[in-house]
């Protein structure tokens, strides 16, 4: 699953449009869209509510190592030099408020990547010093949430630099714009994410382990057993048995007596060696 | 290796910079050769390396860099797993954590949580500890990492040489797998320097090692840094007792005359239990689908295929190397 996260509806709309995204009607809680493969919610503007917000959709929804998550949203530079829909990755993020400091393992490649100032208010260049600074009011809560349920390879903060942290107002189709104009690097990015994690496919075991526990329930397996069993299980996959095949064959074997339940046993384990 | 913005993912493209490590030698070194590489900068090394979740095969596949200073325990007591070779007291020392090769049976991995490449730069407050050491006393000082392998990113031999040098009553060990000779070139052997090479038959290499150079390679570069004076020992380990060695060490003494040799190590596969079991949930490799037993909280071999195996495979070196420079574990 593609999870996407943004704070505002106007950063979100052109999202919904590229990726013909349809709205959970059954979600009240915050706005939540998506189709087969991404899901997107819409935390409101802060940290405390975008760690809420996928706390939320990871509990509701489920995680695994496949998935990515993408925080996309507008983000203000203190420098006028650097052009308006620019788009950058987070290689850090900085809580402005607790000094912490995070990390997603960045491995994609093609675009700028910055260190990402996340404050709790709004920003005025005029209050902070001269330093060329990128500054959102999400990425903390993002980083915050991703550290807790997901590898820091899954997470891509994604900015797009809409203002100069001045006072001067965007009206929201030039905002929109900016957006839009960056979706093909955002389905580039979404790409490349998606490539890596699926880098990391460990070795499946849930068809083996779910067979196991039909053949132990119907033998009534010791809990000793079943420690033993597992990990022959899985050297037994690694060494490239036909695993399913011997656990078949005992799928339907059922234990009358002790003696007996030890003699299937040691057979399995003996097959699995 | 080189510092890159290609797609090639064996390039390093990021340096995490300790804020307190810019001040050092090798810090400005290495950013003036990677110039173009990402540059992060870090309160602590720790905020990255430790990290929980992180994905250590994954990030093999994409190594990056980081420069930290280290702030204490600038040596180790050696674990009863690690051979002594004969000394009276032995250490290791980290200036370098984890490896640019992938080994699959590498004892780093289960033991951090991160597989990035870090780098200590304060050389000198290591050194200052090496003065400090006992006379008889042996350093490992690539214990956790390949120091030769690693120089042409980050060059910790230039720094860390001339302490050797002073400390002439330790002996230092730098045990390594690469093939590179042109390292040694602008190092004179010292009589407290040994380099160790690591020596495993092609088929392991082929089978379980990725990035590290071919059998032939090594024994090559054994043969110069013996031609260039260097005190040379030879590592077999480590060993696994169920594959065929006995080609193996009738090829290497062919090429590699054993008189020569400083010493020889000799050990089998083993591992603390804990490490196993945290590398067993997520490898796909047969090396940890071997038929091993637990001895004393240590994964490894069956004393019954060990002697087995050892009497076999000792028989044949102990023809090239005298048996009291052979050390076995
Ligand atoms: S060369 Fe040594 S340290 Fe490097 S990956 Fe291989 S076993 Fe590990």
């Amino acid at each position: 699953m593609i999870y996407i996260h943004t704070a505002l509806s106007i950063e979100a709309s052109p999202l919904i449009d590229g990726f013909k995204l349809k709205k959970d009607m059954d979600v009240n809680e915050f706005q939540v869209f998506g189709n087969e493969d991404m899901m997107m919610i819409i935390s409101g503007v802060g940290k405390v509510k975008s760690a809420m917000a996928l706390s939320y959709l990871f509990g509701k929804y489920g995680v695994c190592e496949k998935d990515i998550l993408l925080n996309i949203g507008y983000c203000g530079s203190s420098s006028d030099e650097v052009p308006l829909g620019m788009l950058m990755l987070a290689n850090k993020v900085v809580d402005m408020d607790t000094g912490r400091e995070y990390f997603p393992d960045l491995f994609l490649t093609g675009y700028r990547q910055r260190c990402i100032s996340c404050f709790s208010n709004v920003v005025k260049r005029s209050t902070e010093n001269t330093e060329n600074i990128f500054v959102d009011m999400e990425s903390a809560g993002v980083m915050e949430a991703s550290y807790k349920f997901l590898y820091p390879h899954q997470t891509v903060i994604v900015k797009i630099v809409s203002d100069y942290l001045d006072d001067e107002r965007k009206d929201v189709s030039f905002l929109k714009s900016l957006m839009t104009e960056n979706l093909s690097n955002i389905e580039d990015i979404i790409k490349q994410a998606k490539e890596i994690a699926g880098m990391t496919k460990g070795l499946d075991m849930a068809e083996e382990y779910a067979m196991l526990e039909r053949i132990s329930e119907n033998m009534r397996f010791t809990k000793g057993m079943m420690n033993l069993l597992r990990p022959n299980v899985r050297k037994a996959k690694i060494k490239g048995y036909d695993t399913i095949g011997i656990l078949h064959g005992f799928l339907d074997r059922k234990s009358s007596s002790r003696i007996e339940r030890k003699r299937v046993f040691d057979e399995l384990l003996k097959k699995l060696k | 290796m080189s510092c890159s913005k290609s797609s090639s993912s064996r390039t390093i493209r990021r340096i995490y910079v300790e804020e307190e490590a810019f001040g050092y030698a090798i810090t400005s070194k290495v950013l003036e050769k990677y110039s173009d590489c990402d540059v992060v900068k870090i309160k602590n090394y720790k905020d990255v390396f430790n990290r929980t979740r992180q994905n250590f095969i994954l990030q093999k596949k994409f190594p990056q860099l980081i420069l930290a200073v280290k702030k204490d325990s600038f040596i180790y007591e050696g674990s009863a797993m690690c051979q002594s070779f004969g000394h009276k007291s032995y250490y290791y020392a980290t200036l370098m954590v984890n490896c640019i090769f992938d080994c699959q049976y590498c004892f780093l991995q289960g033991m951090y949580n991160s597989s990035y490449i870090v780098c200590f730069v304060n050389v000198e407050d290591f050194a200052k500890e090496f003065a400090r050491m006992e006379s008889g006393s042996m350093v490992a000082i690539s214990y956790e990492t390949d120091f030769i392998a690693h120089h042409s990113i980050v060059p910790c031999m230039e720094y860390i040489y001339d302490y050797i040098k002073e400390a002439g009553w330790v002996t230092f060990e730098i045990r390594t797998k690469s093939a590179n000779s042109l390292v040694l070139s602008k190092f004179k052997p010292v009589d407290n320097l040994i380099l160790a090479y690591t020596l495993t038959p092609q088929k392991i290499i082929d089978s379980y090692e990725t990035f590290t150079p071919n059998l032939d390679a090594r024994i090559k570069a054994v043969n110069h840094a013996l031609d260039m004076g260097f005190k040379v020992r030879v590592c077999f380990d480590p060993v696994f007792a169920d594959e065929d060695y006995e080609d193996f060490f009738y090829y290497v003494f062919e090429r590699i005359d054993g008189t020569r040799l400083y010493d020889i190590g000799y050990g089998f596969f083993r591992m603390p239990k804990e490490q196993f079991a945290k590398v067993f949930r997520t490898t796909k490799s047969v090396v940890f689908a071997k038929d091993y037993v637990e001895e004393d909280g240590v994964i490894t071999y069956s004393e019954a295929m060990i002697h087995e195996a050892s009497k076999r495979h000792l028989d044949i070196i102990g023809k090239h190397v005298d048996k009291e420079k052979i050390y076995i574990l």
